[in-house]
């Protein structure tokens, strides 16, 4: 028998920034940097893991805007050119270091070959499909797969319990459309709860959630075993706090691991350290400069400038990895026995959620990391028994193991815990008018969504003139459902408070909004523009299978 | 023609998301414990109302805003608010509701609108206790619980709690909220990118996944 649970989660999250008009777009390297350090890499440990027959269960995350990016076929397209261009860029640099800067050679090499992997992976193993890969691992039982809000909003300042339980509904609509089964479980964009989300949650189905650690400490009644155990609240929902050791021990800036000597730097780039006409045939078609993920350098030191960083040496990281590794493993285990000393009977449960591209994007040597931990869990499974929260809620049920109910305090597991990061005087602008489509497209929704879904398939030969422009009514609805859900991402908010992309995320809020407004006015008029609504269709097209109905005041049931 | 460059020539699309259609409405958010955040809107020019209402004394009226403990009934001293928002103080674990309206010297408080009402997170851990005899825990057992967990300090205050035997004192309760703030903070550290530090100033990486680094 165990001394304890841990339970590992990856939440992997991008915005939805797709731009047809512009290929080489600087936003849409967030995907492509993210599906070669990041995503393939995860797949290909999760599958070595799986085949080696190691049980070291854990939940990964995938929120929709995220799974529509890696099913659409222009961005695919575009990922698989960039990868070819980054990987000739990486076989020049092979032999430029061999010649004329051996000292990196070493770093050109480990360049090198991840991104040869990352190619065969993407198309000969996964067939450029990583949702699918994602949902294999979960059917071969490697993974749990819960969602997250439909576009990543930060629910509780979604002003109306239409547009928040529509968030929930579409996002449980997408999972099954993804991974053939509902949900399990949900990640609340940010961990951001309040009040009442619980009702929403229960009404899609939807099992568990993950919430910060003062959300049950601050809840009421106190937590008998802490933030060790998952709670209920009223609606039955079970939700899983953050611990904050593992969490730390990860993340910290001053202590985590990431931070050691040894692992490869972030903040050296080939991409700004390179002759601008040497990149130029890798750049786009603007030749700006931007990080390539190529880097030479290693942290080397806390204080040690840009300019004086050391040349990376992929093995000696390696060997930090593993002992990072044992020591993380070793910790848990540590962390565990000393609760059960506390618990009683209640064996503890440990519960370490990240963001997922923290691994292999700002921590290189991260998915590595995530391995070793997994298999050393494996090893230590006497001691430590790695689950996900479903399994731990299956097994509960199955040895009659009580939950406490609570009501949890609103929080979040942003900058001082609460929503400060989205409502702050930098972005405060956003909501007036977020609030507003909100609002309206409730109103819309009441008014025009009918029961029949995907209502436009019968425009065409024959339709009659009503049952055309029901067509196009419905389509305009559906295309307004999702303008004000790409204009309610959490991810403008928190860019305009970071300050480093806020132009970008301000414009996308911006046309957003504008597009909704515009098509709203044209629907409530009766004066729909068709070619400009296909034109909208066409950019932000997410969510083939949406049904705006989730918006009504009343949604029937299946919405 | 793409959407979005058909956005960009529609400077008339744009210019109706600087100005939503006017309402009234009065939306009153959380922030944190201690901070609201307020926004209204007025369908109509209400100095118009107060002109047949008041005559001319209606120009001695100034738009102010005023919250309001839901469960004492007591509305604070009124701010004057000369935007469309306001940021608003406010206590851990009360339910408040906003008012706009408009103030005169001498002349009580004249509401024009109410917001959605909101509650405001506690900040410090719960007197209560389960019912629920499996989730009973005395104050020591909660204490070493949370000792256990990594929040020493924090602990200190619980057991003073116990049973509500004794209030804690305001150097206790302050010491587990500094305990709580200060895990924040370290973790609040790395909510910049590992390292980041001593990056920081040769270049925030406007090319990366800048909403990765936000943890907290």
């Amino acid at each position: 028998m165990p001394v304890g649970f841990f339970s590992l989660v990856l939440h992997a999250h991008l915005p939805f920034v797709r731009h047809p008009e512009a290929e080489g777009c600087l936003e849409e390297d967030w995907l492509y940097e993210a599906i070669t350090e990041v995503y393939l890499p995860l797949l290909a440990a999760l599958a070595r893991l799986r085949d080696e027959g190691t049980k070291a269960r854990l939940a990964v995350s995938l929120s929709p805007t995220l799974c529509e990016m890696l099913s659409d076929d222009l961005l695919r397209a575009r990922y698989t050119r960039r990868l070819a261009n980054l990987l000739e860029l990486a076989g020049k640099e092979l032999a430029r270091t061999f010649r004329e800067e051996p000292q990196f050679h070493l770093a050109a090499r480990d360049n090198f070959e991840r991104l040869r992997a990352a190619q065969k992976l993407w198309d000969a193993v996964y067939s450029r499909d990583l949702v699918a890969a994602f949902r294999r691992l979960q059917d071969d039982g490697a993974i749990e797969i819960t969602t997250c809000a439909a576009t990543h909003a930060l629910l509780p300042l979604v002003s109306t319990e239409e547009a928040r339980r529509a968030q929930i509904r579409i996002a449980a609509a997408n999972h099954r459309k993804h991974f053939g089964k509902s949900p399990r479980g949900i990640w609340l964009p940010e961990c951001a709860y309040a009040a009442g989300l619980e009702t929403h949650l229960a009404g899609a189905d939807i099992e568990y959630f993950f919430a910060d650690a003062h959300a049950v400490l601050y809840g009421e009644p106190r937590p008998r075993y802490g933030v060790h155990a998952p709670v209920r609240v009223e609606s039955g929902v079970a939700a899983f706090a953050r611990d904050l050791e593992s969490s730390e021990q990860v993340w910290s800036a001053n202590v985590g691991y990431p931070g050691d000597p040894a692992y490869r730097e972030f903040y050296r780039d080939l991409g700004w350290d390179a002759p601008l006409e040497y990149l130029r045939p890798h750049l786009s078609p603007d030749a700006r400069r931007r990080d390539l993920g190529l880097k030479y350098h290693r942290v080397t030191g806390r204080d040690v400038p840009l300019d004086a960083k050391l040349p990376y040496d992929p093995e000696a990281a390696a060997a930090r990895v593993r002992a990072h590794a044992q020591h993380f493993v070793g910790e848990r285990i540590r962390q565990a026995r000393e609760l059960s000393g506390v618990m009683g009977a209640r064996a503890p449960l440990v519960v370490a959620p990240y963001d997922a591209e923290l691994f292999g994007h700002w921590w290189h040597e991260g998915v590595e990391f995530l391995e070793c931990v997994l298999r050393l869990l494996h090893e230590r499974r006497a001691e430590i028994a790695c689950v996900t929260p479903g399994d731990y809620l299956d097994a509960a049920a199955a040895n009659a193991l009580p939950l406490q109910t609570q009501r949890l305090s609103a929080s979040s597991w942003g900058e001082e815990g609460y929503f400060k990061v989205w409502l702050s005087d930098a972005n405060a602008w956003l909501y007036p008018r977020q609030h507003a489509a909100e609002a309206r497209m409730t109103a819309l929704a009441d008014r025009f969504s009918t029961n029949e879904v995907n209502d436009d398939a019968t425009v065409g030969a024959g339709a009659t003139d009503d049952s055309a422009s029901s067509a196009l009514n419905s389509r305009a609805l559906r295309q307004c459902a999702r303008e004000l859900l790409l204009a309610q991402s959490s991810d403008w908010a928190f860019q305009i408070y970071r300050g480093a992309t806020a132009e970008y995320a301000a414009r996308r809020f911006r046309t957003h909004v504008a597009r909704f407004d515009a098509l709203a006015g044209q629907l409530e008029s009766g004066a729909l523009d068709e070619r400009r609504l296909a034109a909208v269709e066409r950019e932000d097209n997410l969510f083939a299978e949406l049904d705006p109905r989730a918006f009504r005041t009343r949604p029937e049931a299946g919405a | 023609m793409t959407a979005h460059a058909q956005d960009e020539r529609e400077g008339d699309a744009t210019a109706a998301v600087e100005s939503p259609a006017p309402r009234d409405e009065a939306r009153l958010l959380v922030q944190s414990p201690r901070r609201l955040y307020l926004y209204w809107s007025f369908a109509h020019v209400p100095r118009a109302t107060l002109r047949r209402a008041f005559g001319q004394l209606a120009d001695r009226f100034r738009v102010a805003a005023r919250l309001v403990d839901q469960e004492s009934g007591v509305a604070a001293a009124a701010t004057p608010a000369n935007g469309r928002s306001l940021w608003l103080d406010a206590a851990p674990g009360r339910s408040y509701r906003a008012e706009i309206g408009f103030v005169a010297e001498g002349l009580p408080f004249v509401r024009a609108l109410a917001s959605n009402a909101v509650e405001t997170p506690p900040d410090a851990i719960s007197r209560a206790t389960d019912g629920d005899e499996t989730f009973r825990t005395d104050s020591q057992g909660f204490a070493r619980m949370l000792a256990v967990s990594g929040f020493a300090q924090y602990a200190r205050a619980a057991e003073a709690t116990d049973d509500q035997a004794r209030a804690p004192s305001d150097d206790e309760i302050a010491a587990s909220v500094d305990e709580i703030t200060a895990g924040r903070a370290r973790l609040a550290a790395a909510s910049s990118p590992p390292h980041a530090a001593s990056s920081a100033s040769f270049r925030v990486a406007p090319s990366s996944m800048s909403r990765v680094a936000r943890r907290a």
